[in-house]
C-alpha cells in the first residue's frame, strides 16, 4: 500500500514540476526540436539555418529559465561570504529546539544560528556541517509553532541528505545517458550525423531540469518529514504568509500553494 | 509603532489569523467550528491560530457548555473573543501604513 502511494506521489510531483510556469512548453519544444534535429542533414540548406537558430534559442531559453537555480545559489553564497564578517551568526537555542532535535535523532549534532545578513532571506541548512541558519527577522516575526515548523523542515534536510545525494547522482547519470542515447540512436540506427550542438547541450539542459526536480522533491520530503514531528500547522501557516507575499516558487522550491496542499492532507 | 516593531503585528497579519480576528470582531464571540465555517479555514488550523493569538494575548478563550445541532446533550466548546490589545495592534498597523 505504502509502496503504491509513493509511486503515485512521484508521478504527482513530476506533473506538478512539469506544469510550473513555462516549463511544460520549454520541455515540449526541446523534445520536438531534438527529434527534428535528428534529421538535420536531410533538411534543405535554408531550413537547416533556421532550425539552427531556433534550436539555439530554445537551448538558451531552457538554460536561462533553469539557470535561476545556480544564480540563486551563487547570490546567497557570495552574500554570505562577503557580508559574513559584518553580520556574525549568533547561536540560537531553546529547550523546544533541543527536544525537536532529539526527536529527529539530531541532538548535539545540529547547531542553529540566527543571522542579520540582509541577503539571507530565508532559512537554509548545510546538511554536511549540520548547521542551520535562520534570518533574525524570522525569529522576531514568526510564531513559536511556525519557527518549529521551519526548524523541523531544515532538520529533515539533514536526516534526508543521503537520499538527495543519491537522487542527484541518478539525475546526472540519467541526463548523460539521455545525451548518449541520442548520439547512438542517430549514429548507429539512423546512420546520420546529428547536429553537434544537440550532443553538447541536450545533457546540460536535461541535467538542469532533473537537478531542479530533485530539489523540488527534497523540499516536499522535508516538509513531510518535519511535519510528522512538529505537526503540519506551523508550516502551513508560514506558507500562507509566503503566498500572500506573492512568492510563486522557484527552480529549487515548489510554490507555497502546492506545499500547502500536500501538508493539508496531513491534517 | 510598538506592536509593528516587536513582531506582534506580523504575527497578527498572517492571512488566516487576520481572517479569524476579523470574524471575531464582526460577529462577536465564537467557537472553533463556527469560526471554521465562517472563514473557510480547516478546524485544526483554526485551533492552531487561536493558540497563537491567545499566546500573544490578542484573544481570550474559555471552555463553555453549549447545545449544538445533532447533539442532545451540551458539549464543551472553546469560546473565543477579541481583546483590547488586538484593537490596539490594529490601530497601530493602520497608523504605520499611513
Amino acid at each position: 500500500m505504502l509502496g503504491r502511494l509513493s509511486r503515485i506521489s512521484i508521478f504527482r510531483e513530476l506533473v506538478d514540476f512539469v506544469s510550473f510556469k513555462t516549463r511544460r512548453r520549454v520541455i515540449l519544444a526541446l523534445i520536438v526540436s531534438s527529434i527534428f534535429g535528428t534529421f538535420y542533414w536531410r533538411i534543405p540548406a535554408t531550413g537547416r539555418w533556421w532550425f539552427f537558430l531556433l534550436y539555439l534559442w530554445l537551448i538558451l531559453l531552457a538554460i536561462v529559465s533553469q539557470g535561476g537555480f545556480y544564480l540563486n545559489l551563487a547570490r546567497s553564497n557570495i552574500g554570505t561570504l562577503l557580508l559574513g564578517w559584518r553580520y556574525k551568526a549568533l547561536p540560537y537555542s531553546s529547550p523546544e529546539i533541543d527536544a525537536l532535535a532529539a526527536k529527529m535523532g539530531l541532538l548535539r549534532r545540529v547547531r542553529v544560528y540566527t543571522t542579520g545578513n540582509p541577503l539571507i532571506k530565508s532559512a537554509f541548512t548545510n546538511p554536511y556541517t549540520a548547521k542551520v541558519y535562520v534570518p533574525a527577522v524570522w525569529v522576531a516575526s514568526l510564531s513559536k509553532s511556525e519557527m518549529m515548523g521551519v526548524l523541523g523542515h531544515e532538520f529533515a534536510h539533514i536526516t534526508q541528505r543521503n537520499r538527495v545525494v543519491l537522487e542527484g547522482t541518478l539525475a546526472m547519470v540519467l541526463s548523460y545517458s539521455f545525451g548518449w542515447t541520442l548520439y547512438f540512436f542517430t549514429v548507429m540506427v539512423l546512420s546520420t550525423a546529428l547536429l553537434q550542438l544537440v550532443f553538447d547541450v541536450a545533457p546540460i539542459a536535461m541535467s538542469l531540469f532533473l537537478v531542479s526536480f530533485v530539489s523540488w522533491r527534497a523540499e516536499y520530503r522535508s516538509d513531510k518529514e518535519g511535519a510528522k514531528v512538529t505537526g503540519p500547522e506551523g508550516l502551513i501557516s508560514l506558507f500562507e504568509r509566503f503566498e500572500r507575499e506573492s512568492d510563486d516558487g522557484s527552480e529549487t522550491h515548489p510554490p507555497p500553494s502546492m506545499r500547502i496542499q500536500r501538508l493539508e492532507e496531513m491534517l | 509603532m510598538k506592536f509593528v516593531l516587536n513582531g506582534t503585528a506580523q504575527i497578527m497579519l498572517q492571512p488566516a489569523r487576520f481572517k479569524i480576528l476579523r470574524t471575531l470582531r464582526e460577529h462577536g464571540p465564537a467557537f472553533v467550528d463556527q469560526i471554521a465555517k465562517a472563514t473557510g479555514v480547516h478546524p485544526r488550523m483554526v485551533s492552531h491560530h487561536l493558540d497563537v493569538l491567545e499566546e500573544q494575548k490578542l484573544i481570550e478563550s474559555k471552555y463553555e457548555l453549549t447545545k449544538v445541532e445533532g447533539s442532545k446533550r451540551g458539549v464543551a466548546v472553546r469560546t473565543c473573543r477579541i481583546t483590547a490589545k488586538a484593537e490596539e495592534v490594529l490601530r497601530d498597523i493602520r497608523e504605520s501604513a499611513k
